[in-house]
């Protein structure tokens, strides 16, 4: 069993390891350090559900989402703050105030500048420490003693019964007990008033790693010219690669696109990939890395130096990535929802920004549960579930080992993000090397959608699912079904509006881009019970501000089961109402700005449209909407649905319009139907020429469009032309597929039909 | 009307070449960026001529009827995929790439999907639900195919 490392970072560089063939010195990462999961030198936010494998630090506020799971230990400069449903497997150190949220689980001691504070029914495995107050809520449980520099006050009866102390309690100031509170030990209060006195002392400071950590990144940089590097140029990870080991150079960006995959093979030796990066890092949607014939002392890192004209050096990705290694950024580091960071062999994975700040979106794992050494995802196991869940009934899985052991499988029924032990699917199941197909029972209780399975290969039998041991471990999103059920997925669209309807604009159809994918589930009897859309904004090329909406045709308000709505902004739970009233058909509002969520990057004017111009920040979105009694699925709409931009309210939408449009300003794709809040009276106006009576709708005199809906297929994602860049310019092929209505090249959009020069990847 | 300040500032930029699509440029405006001479169309938006119908809403819709001739009724399981290779014979399957996952049910099933005129081969494997089960593979290509895919179980 693995140890997890107290996060003594000024030892790790020197801590000698056992030898390898790498050429990264093993005196520069090692054990130390793989256990260590992010470093930051400003705040750490980590999204709800999201997990980190090993340690924690950050010298500015560190804050979970709800449900976020932290293997090792916190240490924060300033505050420390938990979510409800969290558990940090350590201890919490914080310079300033420490608030836990309730039902959450800290595995050892609390140690404050000032104040601790507990949510109900929280649990604290050792000592609570504070310079100030400590207030626990009720039921909160501490095994050890209480030490407060001023007062003391514990909550009444919990869920779980009332406050329990295992030890003392030592108050500078009075102590307030709770209803029921029970305390073991001795309480001591108004300690103050006892001359010679010390309140308790503050926890160790963090400190600043900058030194150590420019000087690996400059060490690194200097492997490139011991080690002789390739060059990456900016047209790299447009589609998948791959790479053998070495040291490759990207004196820009690198930029993995959406859906691809980088795939990094070892070639079954030991061999280490250094990327040194000189702009950023980007991994684009559902982008990844994927390890093949890699052996434990292999390493990969990432080490974006940020040392290019006008660059911070930041690392960034969106949703559904997979990625593998330890990044050191000189800037920030910000991953979407449903992103991992597994590490390589014997490193964790993790990240460090040597002078900003982490975000991890929700729904994350970054490094090993437990910084389980075996947790590696290279060779020993991989599990196929063939076939998705259903309720009751047989599904049948495939499962891949080398070397004879135990195969055990849980599977996250309840979606609380916890395996427990009445989860398991799979016990025991002994195999040798090959591909075993066999079935397993699903149990009736379960929750229909998408959830998490965790596979375990041990040489021992009666494993659990958590806890670090020998042997491999590996994480599954699976599908769970209602008895006969089917899913049906759709390809992303890539739509692509201009903004300046009822005017011709300039073509670039940039104006606002965004990536929306989609899936049905569908009942034994042909009636769509479920839609999920999930999305990314991709671009945007507009001084305007948008909106963005889907019209679903034919369905209205009260088909949809509202309680049971599920609408995420960028990982996070909307506050936002996402079905509009009034309209004769369902509209979800997405936003109505757009630019509320996003900006540009430095010394850029728009969203991702201008040559050079990436940005910090992101927005995608997530809808998941059930449907009281099902929709016949011959009259459900087809993918993509009807998406549509509208004028923000109360913003200037051009001189066509003799006062704001607002809300009543909509741009859909052509010929799809505006919804019941449009205006009207807009058709006909400057160069639209819709014809409302005959179901013509968004179109110029030439049959132009002001919006595009490209089915790129899952393995590309569409390279939109840079700004002021007419499609015409960007596409060649554009001009034939329009002129003979979509006869003539059909595949356009194509990544190798476009002219790279003139657009934006 | 009210004019914000930023669109202001915006507005200004546009008339140095600068400001976003929705700024002031014209129709097929050529700007640095967009400059010809390198073979692409000299054409402007303009100089098209496409029918009122055609509508730019990428996808095609793939018909797929799986029609049971066998005497089994045994349950069995669908999955059509667009991610897979044949490795000497037997093909490996994404499942993250799967269009469609279902029990089968009874003598005929049909379902459509959405496709990207991109897509130009797919895979259905049809599992039956027991121990060491081996899959019946079928293939659909758009050149032999077409729309409607029709899979027959004997």
């Amino acid at each position: 069993m693995k140890k997890i490392h107290n996060l003594t970072i000024t030892t790790m560089f020197f801590f000698v390891s056992s030898a390898h063939a790498g050429f990264i010195p093993s005196n520069l990462l090692d054990t130390d350090l793989d256990d260590q999961s992010t470093y930051a030198a400003l705040t750490v936010n980590l999204g709800a559900g999201t997990t980190v494998g090993g340690n924690v630090q950050g010298f500015k506020p560190i804050t979970t989402g709800a449900g976020s799971v932290i293997s090792g230990n916190v240490s924060g400069g300033t505050t420390v703050t938990t979510a409800v449903d969290s558990s940090v497997g350590g201890y919490i150190e914080a310079g300033t105030t420490v608030t836990i949220g309730a039902n959450t689980n800290i595995g050892d001691y609390i140690e404050a500048g000032t104040t601790v504070t507990t949510g109900a029914d929280a649990s604290v495995g050792s000592y609570v420490h504070a310079g100030t107050t400590v207030t626990t809520g009720a039921g909160t449980s501490v095994v050890g003693s209480i030490f407060s520099g001023t007062t003391t006050t514990t909550g009444g009866l919990g869920v779980s019964g009332p406050v329990t102390v295992g030890g003392d309690i030592e108050a500078g100031g009075l102590y307030t007990s709770g209803a029921g509170a029970l305390v073991s030990g001795a309480i001591n209060d108004q300690l103050a008033l006892i001359p010679g006195y010390v309140p308790p002392a503050p926890p160790p400071a963090v400190i600043n790693q900058k030194v150590q950590f420019d000087a690996v990144q400059a060490t690194l940089i200097q492997l490139g010219v011991t080690e002789g590097s390739t060059n990456l140029d900016i047209t790299f990870g447009i589609s998948s690669e791959t790479l053998t080991s070495g040291v490759y150079d990207s004196l820009n960006y690198l930029s993995i696109r959406a859906g691809q995959t980088l795939t990094l093979d070892g070639e079954g030796v030991e061999g280490d990939f250094l990327f040194n990066i000189h702009n950023y890092l980007n991994f684009a949607a559902g982008a990844k890395v994927e390890l093949i014939n890699f052996t434990d002392n292999s390493k990969v890192i990432w080490n974006i130096i940020g040392d290019a004209v006008g660059s911070s050096g930041y690392m960034q990705a969106a949703a559904n990535v997979s990625m593998r290694g330890f990044i050191f950024a000189n800037g920030y580091v910000n991953t979407g929802a449903d992103t991992t960071l597994f590490g390589v062999g014997d490193s964790c994975g993790g990240a460090v920004s040597v002078n900003d700040y982490i975000l991890f979106g929700a729904n994350n794992t970054i490094g090993a549960v437990g910084c389980d050494t075996s947790f590696d995802g290279t060779a020993n196991l991989s599990v196929d579930f063939i076939s998705s869940f259903e309720a009751g009934l047989d599904s049948l899985l495939q499962a891949t080992v080398n070397g004879s052991g135990y195969l055990n499988i849980w599977v996250d029924w309840d979606q609380n993000g916890q395996f427990e032990t009445d989860e398991q699917l799979v016990f025991d199941r002994a195999m040798t090397t090959g591909t075993e197909t066999f079935l397993a029972d699903a149990p009736y209780d379960v929750i229909q959608g998408t959830t998490l399975a965790r596979a375990r290969y041990n040489s021992v039998p009666g494993v659990s699912a958590t806890g670090e041991l020998e042997g491999d471990v590996e994480d599954y999103e699976v599908i769970v079904l209602n008895s006969g059920y089917s899913l049906v997925t759709n390809n992303p669209y890539f739509l692509a509006f201009e903004d300046m309807w009822p005017e011709k604009g300039d073509y670039d159809f940039n104006d606002v881009v965004i990536r929306l994918a989609s899936s049905l589930i569908v009942t034994n009897d042909n009636q769509v019970k479920q839609l999920k859309l999930e999305g990314e904004l991709e671009a945007m090329g507009a001084s305007y501000h948008n909106g963005f909406a889907i019209q679903l045709q034919g369905i209205t308000n009260s088909d949809i089961d509202q309680a049971a709505i599920v609408f995420d902004i960028n990982g996070q739970t909307s506050s936002v109402a996402l079905l509009e009233e009034g309209t004769a058909h369902t509209v979800l509002q997405i936003t109505d700005d757009l630019w509320k969520h996003v900006k540009p990057d430095t010394s850029c004017w728009f969203f991702k449209t201008q040559p050079g111009c990436s940005s910090s920040s992101t927005f995608s979105f997530s809808v998941t909407i059930t449907f009281i009694t099902g929709i016949p699925s011959n009259i459900f709409p087809s993918a993509p649905f009807n998406p549509f931009i509208f004028a923000t309210p109360d913003t200037d939408h051009g001189s066509v319009f003799s006062e704001n449009p607002g809300r009543g300003l909509e741009i859909h794709l052509k010929n799809k139907p505006p919804t019941s809040l449009a205006n009207e009276t807009y058709f006909g106006l400057s160069d639209d020429v819709s014809d409302p009576d005959n179901n013509y709708y968004y179109l110029t005199s030439n049959g132009l469009p002001w919006g595009l809906a490209i089915n790129i297929g899952e393995s590309e994602s569409w390279l939109h032309p840079y700004e002021w860049v007419n499609t015409l310019r960007a596409y060649p092929e554009f001009e034939d597929n329009a002129n003979s209505n979509g006869v003539m090249n059909p595949a356009w959009f194509q990544n190798s039909k476009a002219v790279l020069a003139k657009t934006y990847h | 009307m009210r004019v914000s300040a930023i669109y202001l500032m915006l507005l200004f930029l546009s008339s140095c070449g600068q400001g976003g699509s929705d700024a002031v440029l014209g129709t097929g405006a050529a700007s640095n960026v967009d400059g010809l001479g390198d073979g692409s169309s000299t054409k402007n938006m303009e100089d098209l001529d496409i029918s009122r119908d055609f509508d730019f809403i990428g996808g095609e819709t793939l018909n797929i009827t799986v029609i049971n001739e066998g005497a089994t009724i045994e349950r069995r399981y669908l999955n059509i995929c667009s991610d897979f290779i044949d490795d000497n014979g037997e093909f490996k399957v994404s499942y993250e790439s799967c269009h469609l996952r279902t029990s089968l049910k009874g003598q005929r099933n049909e379902f459509k999907i959405v496709i990207s005129s991109n897509q130009n081969s797919l895979i259905a494997q049809i599992w039956s639900f027991k121990d060491g089960a081996q899959p019946l593979d079928h293939h659909w290509s758009r050149s032999e195919v077409g729309n409607d895919w029709q899979i027959t179980l004997l």
